[in-house]
């Protein structure tokens, strides 16, 4: 049965507030879900009182003025700080995103946590295994025997299916928003991994479009997506997995 | 079988919708009918040909959406298989509940 309430260590209690000696003019408040496994206790939410003037414009900026001035103990992936690598996706204020593409100029608060439904490592870090595991199982991968004596030819027009699907980063924040992948993530594929399975089927070069076809024609796998859109609406990237897998649902119907 | 499921739930999902708005609109208007000018609509051939095909559609709709919620919330399989059969039963009861009622107003 899926679980509808939180387990009792899941419970997020109040954490430490951090303070500056003077008022800030220019004031942020923000709260961070804290989580330490070797506490052995149940995860808090700090607050930090900080002025905006003192960082950048963008929610990467706060957090890495956090760990570099106040409190070195916040964990937190990041890497290219311009939304190409998909490390520092985490929910902000609601909303998946990538904290440092995300403009909070003109925020007064920011309650930033994990990304939702997912095993949490170290307070922002969330295990991204399994997530992994299923991107692995797509192939994703040209398939194609066929040896040719430079690279493999694409048209414009086979090139330009690809625009839209490619520019995904597996950030996991459209399949981290999605309630059917919350409920079934052991099972359901999950919207990036869909998105990525439909780029291959799509490309003109790969010659395993049935096999992957009938690798996703399974009531869990493709099936659980019920069209509720979040993934779309969330992703940060502006891409459309919601579209990506209504054509696959598609071309299994039309065979 | 996943892509006959996710097929059915569509096509039934369309044919009801001219259903709706029928039923819908003739609601709207029953107060104006008497009693007998509604067990005429009813037991008539093509009512109930008509009203025998969609409480078909109607019940296969219905039977594939809660068995998709029982896949989605229910883990444990057996319960799930137990569940989703329970609920195939149901609807076909229910099913032959509206059959039998048509022919008991067709026979008064």
């Amino acid at each position: 049965m899926a679980k509808f309430t939180l387990p009792i260590n899941s419970k997020v209690t109040e954490g430490k507030t951090f303070k500056p000696s003077v008022e800030p003019k220019n004031k942020l408040r923000v709260d961070i879900y804290r989580y330490n496994p070797d506490l052995n206790s149940n995860p808090y939410l700090d607050t930090y009182i900080l002025d905006k003037d003192k960082f950048g414009p963008m929610g990467l900026d706060v957090l890495l003025y956090i760990k570099n001035n106040i409190d070195p103990t916040l964990a937190f992936r990041r890497s290219c700080r311009e939304g190409i690598c998909g490390s520092c996706s985490m929910n902000i204020n609601g909303t998946n995103t990538l904290a440092c593409i995300l403009n909070i100029a003109d925020e007064k608060h920011l309650k930033i946590y994990p990304l939702p439904h997912m095993p949490v490592v170290k307070d922002l870090v969330p295990d991204m295994k399994d997530f992994y595991k299923q991107y692995e199982s797509i192939k994703p991968w040209l398939i194609n025997d066929s040896k040719p004596d430079r690279e493999h030819l694409q048209s414009q027009d086979d090139r330009s299916k690809l625009d839209g699907l490619i520019e995904c980063v597996l950030c996991a924040c459209c399949s981290t928003s999605c309630p059917s992948y919350w409920w079934n993530s052991d099972k359901y594929l999950g919207p990036a991994t869909l998105l990525h399975a439909y780029r291959w089927i799509i490309d003109s070069r790969d010659k395993a479009k049935k096999e992957r076809l009938s690798e996703l024609a399974d009531k869990f796998k493709l099936f659980r997506c019920h069209t509720i859109m979040n993934c779309t609406k969330t992703c940060p990237k502006n891409l459309n997995p919601a579209k990506a897998i209504s054509h696959i649902k598609q071309m299994l119907a039309s065979e | 079988m996943a892509i006959f499921h996710w097929k059915l739930q569509r096509i039934s999902a369309i044919l009801l919708v001219p259903v709706v708005v029928y039923v819908t609109l003739y609601l709207l208007n029953i107060g104006e009918l008497s009693y007998a000018d509604v067990v005429d609509d009813v037991s008539s051939f093509q009512s109930i040909f008509l009203i025998g095909f969609m409480a078909l559609v109607l019940f296969t709709h219905s039977s594939l959406g809660i068995e998709t919620i029982l896949e989605d919330y229910i883990h444990d399989t057996k319960t799930q298989s137990l569940l989703v059969n329970l609920s195939k039963f149901f609807h076909a009861i229910l099913f032959l509940l509206t059959l039998i009622s048509l022919i008991v107003i067709k026979g008064n």
